[in-house]
């Protein structure tokens, strides 16, 4: 039947991979669940949509021959024009300014010695940190994504505009080229201000900073029991934030190795303050890209900290397999599937594990 | 930060050698068969309704991402067809013929899916990626004429009309059968031969002109 293309079996997909990870299949579920318990619209709102949606097309479709703005539809998180999610950009202060495009044509310039980091990227916001410097923001209208600068304590929420930040030590100003922009922070006069094109707004910032953090170490000395052991936290670095976001943006894409970059070797740092559900996929990130080493602390951490969890038995089960299979630790691998069989091993998985603790067994006899 | 070139795809695709989460986290369904747990599942019990979506979600996803080709919308007509499943499963008169019905809402959501994204490209609208393609999903140990040709294949399905590369694809490339395909596409089975026979010509003409 294929005749033109003689080297494809007859059935091609004997030559795919027709895998799905787990957090798709979970994603998946949800979804339909959320999906089918949100109420059906009654005709007339599905015609009056159809109709606002049929004139919507058109003027997209006039503007896009003859107006200067591009415009672009939203789907899904916002990506790089050449592909693959934001991730923090830095132009150091010799190089020339860079320009940052997106696929749904906005674009981020950044000045030399600029920093920005993405915090939140999904198809209804994309928010970003500028955490130093200059930048310039064109943001394509009409996708129905808002987008959001942070700026120290400034917020700048947008739809559509073209406008400019920059942030120095002693100040954040906020210009606007075209459109609209809302900028909001205790420090904005008002608390908030809203700047058509042409306006600015010059928010000082107070160099209390210093003052307030020795304020709240003295208070939290003041607070803590007598004798109790001194705990420093420290706040998560606006990288480690990013991190959060991006690597589980790229593994729910099945992108395991560049989620793996994107987590910089911070797997074990993540896996503590992980959900259950995330351990799985620090672990699944872990393994498929070639690390199965660093999968054993959020399996552990999911037993330890979650073994009441429906996902304990599964965590338990690739973790055993795990260690049995690629790391060679037959003992631990022993002790980990006989947890596995107190939790409940899923019907699917228990031959397999009763195969392999009776290999196990045999192994370790005299 | 760039798009994984196909055989970095490829390896991300490498089959896990420890088992695919997605079969080891299949529920304890007991082997009951799909009309027992329809007919739970239709009294509102989670844990059938679960399972029957486990049961199927492996095989529906394969079939309906390499028809549809993007990952971003594959999912979409995922989570659609197993929410109208759990709105309409009362409806199902025949519990027994769960899994044709399924494929049925299935293929009519893909459909509709080729459909609006052809739209969009006429209008110039489509910024998604064809990031589910043949090529991009085959195994490592593919060799370099079958990768070639399921680049050229990618490339000719790209330009079939919604209701051939449907067909085409559940007969070749999922090895279906015809009476299945025409069932779940909602056709005759002349229709579903007409369709197939339709798209390979399209195909061989396009290969023609690639290796010309």
């Amino acid at each position: 039947m294929k005749r033109s293309l003689p080297n494809l079996p007859e059935r091609i997909a004997d030559t795919l991979d027709l895998g799905v990870d787990e957090a798709r299949v979970l994603r998946t579920w949800r979804g339909a669940r959320q999906r089918a318990a949100s109420p059906g619209r009654p005709a007339p709102v599905r015609i009056a949509m159809a109709v606002a949606l049929a004139a919507a097309i058109v003027v997209l479709v006039v503007q896009g021959r003859g107006g200067e703005e591009p415009v672009a539809h939203a789907r899904g998180a916002l990506l790089l024009a050449e592909g693959g999610s934001p991730v923090a950009r830095e132009v150091r202060d010799d190089a020339l300014p860079e320009t940052v495009r997106f696929d749904e044509a906005s674009a981020i310039t950044l000045w030399p010695s600029a920093r920005l980091v993405p915090l939140h990227n999904d198809g209804a916001r994309f928010e970003t940190e500028l955490e130093r410097g200059r930048a310039r923001f064109s943001v394509t209208p009409g996708v129905g994504r808002a987008w959001r600068v942070v700026v120290g304590d400034v917020h700048v929420e947008v739809v559509g505009t073209v406008f400019e930040i920059e942030r120095s030590d002693a100040r954040t100003s906020v210009s606007v080229e075209r459109g609209l922009v809302r900028v909001s922070g205790p420090r904005v006069p008002g608390g908030e201000v809203t700047l058509r094109a042409g306006e600015d707004v010059v928010v000082e910032r107070e160099q209390v900073h210093e003052a307030e953090l020795a304020e709240e170490a003295e208070l939290a000395e003041e607070t803590a029991p007598v004798n109790a052991p001194v705990e420093i936290r420290e706040e998560a670095p606006p990288a480690a934030r990013v991190r959060s976001s991006v690597w589980r943006e790229l593994a729910t894409r099945g992108r395991h190795g560049e989620a793996y970059e994107a987590l910089g070797g911070a797997i074990g740092r993540e896996a503590e303050r992980a959900s259950p559900e995330q351990l799985l996929l620090l672990a699944d990130v872990a393994r498929l890209s070639g690390h199965p080493a660093e999968a054993v602390r959020p399996l552990e951490r999911l037993l330890a900290a979650h073994p009441d969890d429906e996902s304990a038995g599964l965590a338990a089960v690739t973790l055993g397999r795990l260690l049995m299979d690629a790391l060679g630790r037959r003992d631990d691998a022993r002790r980990v599937l006989e947890r596995a069989r107190e939790l409940g091993v899923p019907a699917a998985l228990r031959a397999d594990v009763e195969r392999r603790l009776a290999e196990l067994e045999d192994s370790s006899a005299p | 930060m760039a798009e994984p070139s196909s055989s970095r795809a490829r390896r991300i695709a490498t089959p896990d050698s420890v088992g695919a989460l997605a079969r080891r986290r299949a529920p304890f369904d007991g082997g009951h068969s799909d009309a027992a747990l329809v007919v739970r599942a239709r009294e509102g019990d989670r844990w059938a309704q679960e399972a029957l979506f486990r049961r199927h979600m492996t095989s529906l996803a394969g079939l309906v991402t390499h028809i549809v080709g993007n990952v971003a919308d594959a999912d979409d007509v995922l989570q659609d067809t197993f929410a109208d499943v759990l709105r309409d499963l009362v409806r199902l008169r025949e519990p027994e013929a769960f899994r044709g019905w399924l494929h049925r809402i299935a293929m009519n959501r893909a459909r509709k899916a080729l459909r609006r994204r052809r739209l969009l490209r006429f209008l110039g609208l489509d910024g998604s990626v064809d990031d589910a393609t043949l090529a991009l999903a085959a195994t490592p140990a593919t060799s370099p004429e079958v990768l070639t040709e399921l680049t050229m294949l990618d490339e000719a399905l790209r330009r079939l009309p919604a209701d051939e590369r449907i067909a085409w694809m559940l007969r070749h490339v999922h090895g279906e059968a015809l009476e299945d395909v025409a069932s779940w596409l909602g056709c005759s089975l002349a229709t579903t031969k007409r369709r197939i026979t339709a798209a390979q010509a399209r195909i061989d003409a396009h290969v023609a002109g690639r290796t010309r």
